[in-house]
């Protein structure tokens, strides 16, 4: 080619390109001015009353540090009605690209959260990784205003838990898409976590109450139960001395719950009583410390999350909220929850009690495994779960950690055994497959998913619990 | 007779073998065949894999076979000058359908991931560039260009690989088998306007520089790239099995890698690696145009200059007429599924016969060409004898 032709067509580029640029959309003020951008979004209602309610970051390019943080709600006769009133209502356009949960509010119907959902998904409004959670006591709507009152700068705050949970707590979270994956699965039910704000004062005085009826001891339940007796004054002793208010409030309140749960379980693992306390141990103790009085001195709010979880599914419209224990059992085999604080409550070892062991778990591997056994459904759950030990000053003696070992593996494998037993069982009660036992033949076992009776699969659990040196 | 400068090397037609077998699959194929088939998408691919590796394994043999010729200058030797402009002419407008395709699912995908808020004609005018450019270009830039791309390409594919492997449970692809036989065989058979890509390359027969390495590297790119489309599918399939309605167009990928990321405080890790992934879909579109001109080259008497600028332009038209990407999708499912996979599994074939028939005549005529060397030799050398013989008997008398 020659050069002049060369010079050409370069100059034929520049002004394509110049071309292109002045193609490109013009607007006259920046993104910023223009736009908002929400973060978590609340929804209440069912169809044909729809309120929606979302927490903003507001950028501001002109004034102070450059953001403002406000709930903005509107309704309307559909979602998406109720979602472009939003955007009239605030005179900006709303951007859902940071979108990070979805709250839905008490009492809402399967039907309604499935089309909610389902529209947001696939108007791409909310990404496939957006978490859901339930609000279990309150609208959605209050929720997310009572959380956007927590702190000025908290814009985030319920998006940041809810993650936080996912990545480095022991427990259940729901994003949009396993929400409708598995609602749309041959089990059809799909689990959510519970989300909801409490007073901070209410909630330690719960604990104090408690305090006495959730602890447990040893596998030994005579023994178990004096043990019970003077760790349960010991502690009060110390809880009055102020000690750890924050995390001993947060752990008294799932306490409280548990030992109401054992109750229902049938006992079984109240003889355990082991209280393991992972998910609500770390993840209330974080949200303590997040709870801001700086609201024009209203109540002390702290974000309380994920020891229990509502599930949909079955014949019911409305959301089942499973208790403590069985929210644990649903925790343990979930193979997404690898990581978080466990622990275990007096334990009596070698004629010793052990108040208190913490471990933190550093890998967890679940098999599921189905077959047709003589006739029955067998599902057989193979849990192995590896533990690194907080408490490390327990290991001072070598002889003594040996022991320690032995006896906190099995007492872990108990709590497994007894969780997942109880959410079993739960499951068969209500009738929601909300294990997802029914779609794990479906899929893995056809024989057993012909004439599949939720209440006749025989469930084998075989916990193997390591703790790591 | 291909110019030793103008050939590309095994290393160069392996990054191009991969290219093509990845690029276009991984775009669209998926949703669409995921919403067809539901988890048996992952069957139809599979056996729609197997049929196209076994067209790529007859590409190779006729690229090993072939003389440093032309594909058609082989053609028109064989086939006679007529026959070889038809058959080119066919080629150019199944390469040029191919091109607008894919552009179609680039022009998707840009506009649902990266540039929402921006006309598509606009990014369409950058990209119908890049093919008047590389289509003017050589098979030996294409190659380079591939060759230089490829750690990029591969690095973003595999971190791409290692997120959805990491986020995505693999156990939600199951159970196969819920459609039948009949109806997957048939609906994959509907997408076969997705497969046969490497029925393009009749434009690299005679200008690869042969080595024993030659089909090993071929066919282990061709593998890897089917690898690789059926893990994204297997990714999609588990993601969105029961929610097929959810997936948008354009989304499929960049939706289950940030899925899989299961983060979203994250960030959008996947779209960067996209972006770099991206550039091979690029390199194809580029191909396609090359083999349009490189085609047309051979049957109009016009510059290749002027003929990739018209297939730049007339790809930016049809664009610019055809701008849902569903009604082009529908318009290949409808109308090109027998063509296309007539074309694919028959340009092999015809380049295995043609390049075999071309190495026998070449054969014939070295044997014919050495006999005849031989008997001349023969022939001198008896008149030598008798030259010799002579001259003994001269000197005797």
């Amino acid at each position: 080619m020659k050069r002049s032709k060369k010079i050409l067509i370069y100059k034929l580029s520049c002004f394509l390109f110049a071309i292109v640029l002045l193609m490109l959309p013009q607007r006259s003020l920046p993104q910023s001015d223009i736009q908002v951008l929400a973060t978590v979004l609340g929804i209440d209602g069912t169809n044909g009353d729809v309120m929606v309610s979302a927490q903003l970051a507001v950028p501001v390019a002109q004034t102070g540090d450059g953001k403002a943080s406000t709930v903005a709600k509107a309704t309307g006769g559909s979602i998406s009605e109720a979602l472009e009133n939003l955007e009239i209502g605030m005179g900006r356009r709303v951007n859902f690209g940071h979108l990070s949960t979805v709250a839905a509010g008490k009492g809402m119907l399967l039907s309604d959260i499935k089309e909610f959902v389902s529209y947001l998904m696939s108007s791409g409004k909310v990404g496939p990784g957006a978490y859901l959670v339930y609000c279990a006591q309150s609208t959605a709507s209050d929720f997310i205003e009572q959380a956007q009152k927590m702190g000025e700068s908290s814009d985030a705050e319920v998006g940041n838990f809810i993650a936080f949970n996912k990545s480095g707590n022991h427990v259940t979270t729901a994003t949009a898409l396993k929400f409708l994956q598995t609602l749309h699965s041959t089990s059809g039910a799909a689990c959510l976590p519970c989300v909801q704000l409490e007073d901070e004062n209410s909630d330690s005085e719960q604990g104090d109450t408690s305090v006495g009826e959730g602890r447990g001891g040893g596998s030994d339940s005579q023994e178990q139960g004096e043990e019970n007796g003077s760790q349960t004054s010991e502690k009060r002793k110390s809880e009055q001395e102020g000690k750890e208010a924050e995390k001993s409030g947060g752990e008294n309140a799932q306490n409280e719950e548990q030992s109401g749960d054992e109750k229902e379980s049938g006992g079984s693992s109240a003889k355990n009583s082991q209280d393991e306390n992972g998910d609500s141990g770390s993840g209330k103790a974080s949200n303590g410390k997040k709870s801001s009085g700086g609201n024009g001195g209203g109540e002390k709010k702290k974000l309380v999350a994920a020891d229990s979880i509502a599930v949909y599914g079955g014949d019911k419209e409305e959301p089942t909220v499973l208790n403590t224990l069985a929210t644990r059992g649903v925790v343990w085999q979930d193979t997404h929850s690898n990581y978080g604080l466990v622990e275990l409550r007096n334990v009596l070892i070698d004629g010793q009690t052990v108040p208190s062991v913490s471990a933190r778990l550093a890998g967890k591997s679940v098999k599921k495994s189905v077959k047709v056994i003589n006739g029955e459904n067998v599902l057989t759950y193979k849990i192995k779960v590896k533990l690194k030990l907080d408490d490390s000053h327990l290991c001072v003696n070598p002889d003594f950690f040996g022991i320690l070992k032995d006896k906190l593996e099995k007492e872990f494998e108990s709590v497994i055994r007894n969780n997942l037993a109880f959410a079993v069982q739960t499951s068969k009660e209500t009738g929601i497959d909300f294990l997802g036992i029914r779609d794990r033949f479906h899929k893995f076992c056809r024989k057993g998913a012909h004439n599949f009776d939720l209440t006749a699969v025989v469930v084998h659990i075989e916990p193997k619990v390591i703790i790591q040196t | 007779m291909v110019e030793t400068e103008k050939r590309i090397s095994t290393a160069q037609l392996f990054t191009v073998i991969f290219i093509l077998g990845m690029g276009l699959k991984i775009l669209m194929l998926p949703v669409l065949m995921l919403k067809v088939l539901g988890r048996d998408s992952v069957l139809g691919l599979a056996a729609m894999g197997v049929v196209e590796l076994l067209c790529l394994g007859a590409m190779l043999a006729a690229i090993m076979l072939s003389p440093e010729k032309s594909f058609y200058d082989l053609v028109s030797e064989l086939a006679g000058k007529i026959a070889a402009k038809i058959i080119f002419t066919v080629f150019a407008a199944f390469f040029f359908f191919k091109l607008v395709l894919l552009a179609g699912e680039v022009r998707v995908f840009f506009s649902e991931n990266l540039l929402q808020n921006f006309s598509s004609t606009v990014y369409s005018i950058p990209l119908c560039g890049l093919c008047v450019v590389i289509g003017m270009g050589t098979l030996r830039a294409i190659g380079r260009a591939s060759q230089f791309l490829f750690p990029f390409i591969a690095a973003a594919t595999l971190c791409l690989f290692v997120l959805i492997g990491m986020g995505v449970d693999f156990s939600e692809m199951f159970p196969f088998g819920e459609y039948g036989i009949k109806s997957i065989a048939s609906d994959s058979f509907k997408h076969a306007m997705w497969f046969g890509d490497y029925s393009s390359l009749v434009v690299v027969l005679g200008a690869v520089k042969r080595t024993k390495r030659t089909v090993a590297a071929g066919v282990v790119a061709g593998v890897l790239a089917s690898l690789a489309v059926m893990f994204y599918l297997l990714g999609l399939t588990a993601s969105f099995s029961n929610v097929c309605y959810l997936i948008r167009f354009g989304q499929n990928v960049t939706g289950m890698s940030h899925y899989a990321l299961g983060d979203v405080m994250q960030g959008r890790l996947d779209v960067m690696l996209f972006c770099l992934w991206t550039v091979s879909v690029l390199v194809e579109a580029g191909f396609y145009a090359f083999a349009t001109v490189s085609c047309l080259n051979n049957v109009l008497p016009v510059k290749k200059e002027i003929l990739s600028l018209a297939v730049g332009v007339a790809l930016f038209v049809l664009l610019l007429l055809w701008q849902s990407t569903s009604d082009l999708q529908a318009f290949a499912v409808k109308y090109f599924a027998v063509p296309a996979f007539i074309f694919q599994i028959a340009v092999p074939v015809f380049a295995l016969i043609i390049t075999a028939a071309a190495r026998r005549r070449k054969k014939k005529n070295l044997d014919a060409s050495s006999a005849l060397q031989n008997a001349a030799a023969s022939k001198s050398e008896a008149a030598f004898c008798d030259a010799k013989e002579k001259g003994a008997e001269c000197e005797a008398e």
